[in-house]
């Protein structure tokens, strides 16, 4: 009996084990599947003592919440929906009165006039649902200098949310296109911040400019000039203004028509070379220019047309379009012209290849049937490429510093021609918007952040 | 030999009865029309324990009144009650301190601005989470339930929700628990589909549920300083993805009878490709 009695108890233990045991252990789920939606963000004025502090806050609001919305990774909340009224950013924000507008992240900030009359702009970024300070930081900068700053605080939260550098504190050269008195086509480089404030022109109307390029330190640019049928490769200061033809004295000396084109001449990531396609006898050629010892280097010896190279993010390898193979296709190589790999092998024409600069995409423009593509495909030829946008015409692609974004020329017919304007759009294809130019525009250079 | 006989009687009565009875009891199984039922798979294995029998109605019915009562005074817990008080007057830290004048507009770090955390003084900072908004239904509901539980462990009153989950192994629900939890993460995780080598972003929070479904702490990260702290700031953000997520989805709208299997749950939030 006592035997039985025993079993009993060890039975009945062992089940109350097994069931302690299974309600333990946690239940594993795997979890794939999530949105891209973008982040609810609410973005309160600036808060600031005096009146004037006060408006230059709700400036600083509206540039921040321009910049984050127009990523499209951020959905700004509506003001009118806000619960608590912040006065004092170093108070921590009642944080359910955010929750139930659906908020998660909160920017609050303030705008101090010091006596020097310079600008102190402090800010703190809340997680609403943690309930945590992701960041504070704040910008002592002069008055005037307000519109970078605020680009600065969309930076810094764009940083901190997604995990990538922003794009906002940048500027962008373009060819602002026009008609002259008597019709004929002007075509003058312009710049403008990278929201469309304060555009100013940099060449005059006597000549046209075209196919600008950043420098990676974003003080220069290259571009091309057309005088009477002559296309000439130039260095432009952007601090002072001066301007240098490059390549003509290097032509001549490396045994070329000095007078020969020379197009689309882009930077190494050093900064101290250039990759650009030079008119030879045997058709153009890859070639790379020292800018400290101003001489050529020739890359590519094929017959067939090799131009608009452009680097890859580490300076090692060169991705350039060629009719090689036929059509024009994609390929890279290294920076000394060796192991040529072709990367592109749809239908169609391939060109304008520019390296992304996270260094894992290339993107191009194609030309087949008649349409035209913008594309990305992957720097080592491998998968499938993406297409992002089609259209009647699709032109000089240029990446958002952190790669997420491609700026393009986009054309579109109309009655009294074609009408070009820049466009954007980001990697998924989604987010597209035209840029922020006055008028007709074209062939859009995107800096680099500007420090 | 007075056993003999009786035994022989006993079974000689059992066949009898076994004679008159067993063809009507053959009539009556050819008799049962033949009701098509339609076999709803839950999970592979289906080993849901046997009911125990239906509690009466009665005691749920005066249990229910006495927690009305308990709802009006609203916690349970002894929690530091004032949500208004504690939020306004709590100073982040006496001045962001700003510090050196950097030149034109350099940006300087707030002193790893005051994360002040005031919520930490006072031990748990969820409590009152949950009650922050007027209770939902599904928080009275969750109330109820408990206090149903509790009042039925005082009182003695047999509780047939502890007897199911203290036999059977009681692991099949888990797919249709995992189907769940899955599709309600998936509207409040914001996938890192669109960041580099999202491969390599997976991250795993692991979260204990109340039986009303409310987060019972805050959900951590396995390797939490890892991921953190991580010199990639693609896994770092990741890892605030998936504990944001797990916390936005709260409440968990999770089956209360099969509480024992989803009291702790270890979601892994793995970005992919192919299954958007």
């Amino acid at each position: 009996m006592t035997r039985l009695l025993a079993l009993a108890a060890a039975l009945v233990a062992s089940l109350v084990f097994t069931g302690l045991s299974m309600a333990q252990e946690p239940l594993r789920v795997d979890v794939t599947r999530g949105n891209l939606d973008p982040l609810p963000i609410a973005l309160p004025d600036f808060a600031g003592e005096s009146e004037e502090a006060l408006s230059r806050g709700s400036d600083i609001t509206r540039v921040v919440t321009n910049d984050l919305a127009s990523s499209g990774l951020f959905a700004p909340i509506d003001p009118a929906a806000y619960i608590e009224d912040i006065e004092n950013i170093d108070l921590r924000p009642r944080f359910s009165d955010w929750r139930v507008i659906d908020a998660s992240a909160l920017l609050v900030g303030s705008v101090t006039i010091q006596d020097d009359g310079r600008l102190v702009v402090a800010f703190r970024l809340w997680d609403t649902r943690l309930e945590e300070q992701l960041l504070g930081l704040q910008y002592r900068t002069a008055p005037e200098n307000w519109r970078r700053v605020a680009h600065k605080v969309a930076d810094a939260v764009y940083q901190r949310l997604t995990g990538e550098e922003g794009y906002f504190n940048t500027r962008i050269v373009y060819v602002a296109e026009g008609r002259g008195i008597e019709g004929e086509p002007l075509r003058q480089l312009a710049i403008m911040d990278q929201d469309g404030a304060n555009p100013s022109f940099l060449t005059d109307r006597s000549y046209m400019a075209l196919l600008p390029n950043y420098s990676p330190n974003s003080q220069e640019i290259t571009y091309v000039s057309f005088l009477e049928g002559q296309a000439t490769t130039y260095l432009y200061d952007l601090e002072t203004g001066r301007q240098e033809a490059l390549f003509s004295s290097a032509m001549r000396s490396a045994g070329l028509d000095p007078d020969g084109q020379s197009l689309s001449a882009r930077f190494s990531p050093d900064g101290e070379s250039l990759a650009v396609s030079v008119e030879t006898r045997s058709g153009h050629d890859i070639h790379l220019y020292d800018l400290r010892t101003r001489s050529l280097d020739r890359l590519t010896q094929h017959p067939a047309d090799d131009v608009e190279p452009s680097f890859s993010p580490d300076g090692e390898r060169i991705v350039f379009s060629s009719s090689r193979g036929g059509g024009s296709q994609l390929y890279t190589m290294n920076r000394d012209g060796s192991d040529v790999q072709r990367i592109t092998f749809g239908n169609g024409r391939y060109t304008t290849p520019v390296w992304s600069p996270r260094g894992d995409l290339i993107a191009f423009t194609k030309q087949s049937g008649g349409t035209f593509s913008l594309g990305v495909v992957r720097a080592d030829g491998s998968g499938i490429e993406r297409i992002l946008f089609e259209g009647y015409f699709v032109d000089t692609p240029a990446w958002s510093p952190n790669g997420r974004v491609l700026l393009f020329t986009r054309g579109e017919p109309r009655t009294d021609g074609t009408r070009y304007e820049i466009w954007s759009v980001d990697l998924a294809g989604f987010n597209l918007r035209r840029l922020a130019t006055g008028g007709m525009a074209s062939d859009p250079a995107w800096s680099p952040l500007i420090e | 030999m007075r056993g003999v006989v009786l035994s022989l009687l006993v079974h000689a009565g059992i066949l009898a009865a076994g004679l008159v009875y067993l063809p009507r009891a053959a009539q009556v199984f050819e008799d049962t029309p033949i009701v098509p039922v339609e076999l709803v798979t839950v999970a592979e294995r289906t080993n849901v324990r046997a009911a125990a029998p239906e509690p009466e109605p009665e005691p749920e019915e005066a249990v229910e009144d006495t927690v009305e009562d308990e709802i009006e005074t609203p916690e349970p817990q002894p929690e530091p009650e004032p949500e208004p008080a504690r939020a306004e007057p709590e100073p982040i830290d006496p001045e962001p301190e700003p510090e050196p004048e950097p030149a034109e507009t350099q940006p300087e770090p707030v002193e790893e601005a005051p994360e002040p955390e005031p919520a930490r003084e006072t031990p748990p900072v969820r409590p009152e989470q949950r009650r922050d908004t007027t209770p939902s239904l599904e928080d009275m509901l969750g109330n109820i339930e408990r206090q149903v539980a509790e009042v039925r462990r005082e009182t003695g009153t047999p509780d047939e929700g502890e007897r199911r989950r203290s036999a059977g192994a009681g692991d099949a629900m888990t797919a249709t628990l995992q189907d769940l939890i899955q599709s309600h993460l998936a509207r409040c995780w914001r996938n890192s589909l669109d960041a580099p080598d999202p491969d390599e972003l997976a991250v795993e929070v692991v979260f204990s549920l109340n039986r009303n479904g409310e987060l019972a702490g805050p959900p951590r990260l396995v390797d939490q300083a890892r991921v953190l702290n991580s010199p990639n700031p693609y896994l770092r953000v990741a890892g605030e993805r998936a504990l944001r997520a797990a916390t936005q989805c709260a409440p968990y709208p999770l089956p209360p009878e099969y509480y024992s299997q989803w009291r702790q749950i270890t979601v892994n939030f793995a970005p992919s490709l192919y299954s958007r």
